[in-house]
């Protein structure tokens, strides 16, 4: 039997794309740092996931030309097209990482040790977080290079960091 | 535009249906190869002594190397956080950036460094057909064969990620791996296309490219070193196919590449067919392209030109190989063309 040939689009953000992606953006205080006419969605046909990426303009130009890219630019993360929520990538967050400095946006920091658990992608506890922040935030170490995406939570009396995606990722399933 | 049939049935017996002396068989069998590339590899070497040479060579495993992304560190800053965790490391002289990997007391691909994006895992030979195409800030780049993304992510790590690369492949599973490559190296000036690069000039357009890297599909006999399965996998009528794809991919090429404009073709190939005589080929169709002396300090030896009896085109001397017994790398070819106006 013959697979399905999947086909999958290149096209401009959808205004609900945008204002899913800008939600995050918000959510962790981010704002908008992204011109939504150069940002490219990936879409896959049957799929429960639009990818996003920002493309230079001259690279941006040529994509839509054709119509396709396998990627590209700045992947920025995955739209759910089932109720919009928005996933961002480990290369998000290391474009954003810069802005953990001052505090412009959320992040939390771990401890070395702390740093060595997350990117096992476990529970980070109180012991091994230097700041910590409630919600969704970007996870950095102490010499604040990015090491993912994090949830700040309480268990008990306890705060702890749950990764939501770590580095490691690139070895488990990065190909 | 079919190839095959051009050039002149003798030419292609005496390519591709090379029959082994009597020494030449004796020797592959004692190093466990396919007599065919022994006899080769002697026409290409000139002695036997030298081929024996080669292939004791090809029994020393390749050591390991990475690039050091100097785009997110220094490469002093990771060479002193990998020897802190054991790593016993040694800078390649010859490569900006390569870094041997003497000792590991974890898998190279594992550290927290790596995840970082930190390096690159890279075989020496590989890393220098980017360097020889000197990429430039600004520049629209063509790399029409960059899964998994070793050299792709170089060009953007020499550039500053200021480059334009357009990153082709046809396979899907290497594909994935590129992507993953340059978002864990933090590189962003790119477009990646899954596509037959055969077809790249009618899709992008002809001379578009102020620069385009082929690292062509090859034999893999330049890493026999690293893969021994490469003494027996392949057959002249492999060879042949891949020397005409190989062909081809070159004359898009150089389609793909504006007036002036630089395109390096290279092969992990020890093998001339795969090397010297799609160069020699590419000259005898195309009028509009000449190579320019590909030269590196510390290592390489000039083209093959007679090989097989038969006289090559006397300018791929100026191409550059590299051979595991004079280098201590893999087996590499790498030619540096210009287009002409």
């Amino acid at each position: 039997m013959q697979a399905k040939k999947v086909r999958v689009t290149a096209r401009p953000a959808s205004r609900e794309e945008l204002e899913s992606l800008e939600g995050f953006l918000r959510l962790i205080g981010a704002g908008s740092v992204f011109r939504g006419d150069l940002i490219i969605a990936l879409d896959v046909e049957e799929g429960d996931y639009v990818e996003l990426f920002y493309i230079e303009s001259r690279l941006h130009r040529l994509v839509l030309s054709l119509g396709a890219m396998y990627s590209g630019g700045l992947n920025l993360g995955l739209v759910d097209k089932n109720n919009g929520g928005f996933k961002p990538s480990l290369h998000l967050a290391r474009e954003l990482a810069p802005l953990c400095h001052g505090g412009v946006i959320k992040c939390s920091v771990l401890s070395p040790r702390g740093e060595a658990l997350f990117l096992y992608g476990k529970t980070v506890y109180e012991n091994n977080i230097v700041k910590w922040v409630k919600g969704v935030s970007l996870i950095v170490g102490v010499d604040y290079e990015p090491l993912g995406w994090g949830l700040g939570d309480e268990v008990g009396d306890e705060r702890v960091i749950k990764p939501i995606r770590d580095l490691g990722w690139y070895l488990r399933k990065g190909g | 535009m079919e190839l095959k049939g051009i050039f002149k049935d003798e030419d292609e017996r005496v390519f591709f249906s090379v029959s082994p002396s009597r020494s030449s068989a004796r020797l592959a069998e004692r190093y466990g190869y396919k007599p065919y590339i022994v006899e080769r590899l002697a026409s290409a070497l000139g002695s036997l002594e030298e081929v024996e040479e080669l292939l004791e060579w090809n029994e020393i495993p390749l050591p390991e190397t990475i690039r050091c992304n100097d785009y997110l560190t220094t490469c002093s800053r990771l060479y002193e956080s990998l020897a802190q965790k054991g790593f016993r490391l040694s800078l390649v002289p010859w490569l900006p950036h390569g870094i041997e990997v003497i000792e590991a007391p974890i898998s190279v691909g594992a550290t927290h460094e790596y995840l970082k994006g930190y390096y690159y895992i890279q075989d020496p030979g590989s890393m220098l057909p980017v360097y020889i195409l000197e990429p430039g800030e600004g520049e629209l780049i063509i790399d029409m064969a960059a899964a998994p993304g070793g050299k792709a992510t170089q060009i953007l790590q020499l550039t500053r990620d200021r480059a334009l690369l357009i990153a082709a492949d046809i396979s899907r599973r290497r594909m994935k791996a590129l992507r993953s490559h340059m978002q864990r190296m933090g590189f962003k000036s790119y477009v990646a296309l899954r596509v037959d690069s055969t077809t790249l000039p009618s899709k992008l357009g002809r001379g578009v490219a102020d620069k385009v890297l082929l690292d062509a599909p090859s034999s893999g006999e330049g890493i026999i070193r690293k893969d021994p399965s490469r003494k027996t996998s392949r057959d002249p009528k492999d060879l042949y196919e891949i020397h005409y794809l190989q062909l081809r991919l070159l004359l898009a090429a150089v389609d793909l590449a504006r007036d002036e404009g630089i395109i390096v073709y290279a092969a992990c190939s020890t093998s001339p067919e795969e090397g010297e005589l799609v160069i020699d080929r590419l000259l005898r169709l195309r009028r509009d392209v000449e190579v320019l002396n590909t030269r590196w300090e510390g290592v390489g030896s000039r083209g093959v030109t007679e090989y097989l009896g038969l006289k090559l085109d006397e300018e791929v001397a100026k191409c550059l190989r590299l051979w595991p017994h004079r280098d201590g790398t893999e087996g590499f070819f790498i030619c540096k063309l210009r287009k002409l106006g």
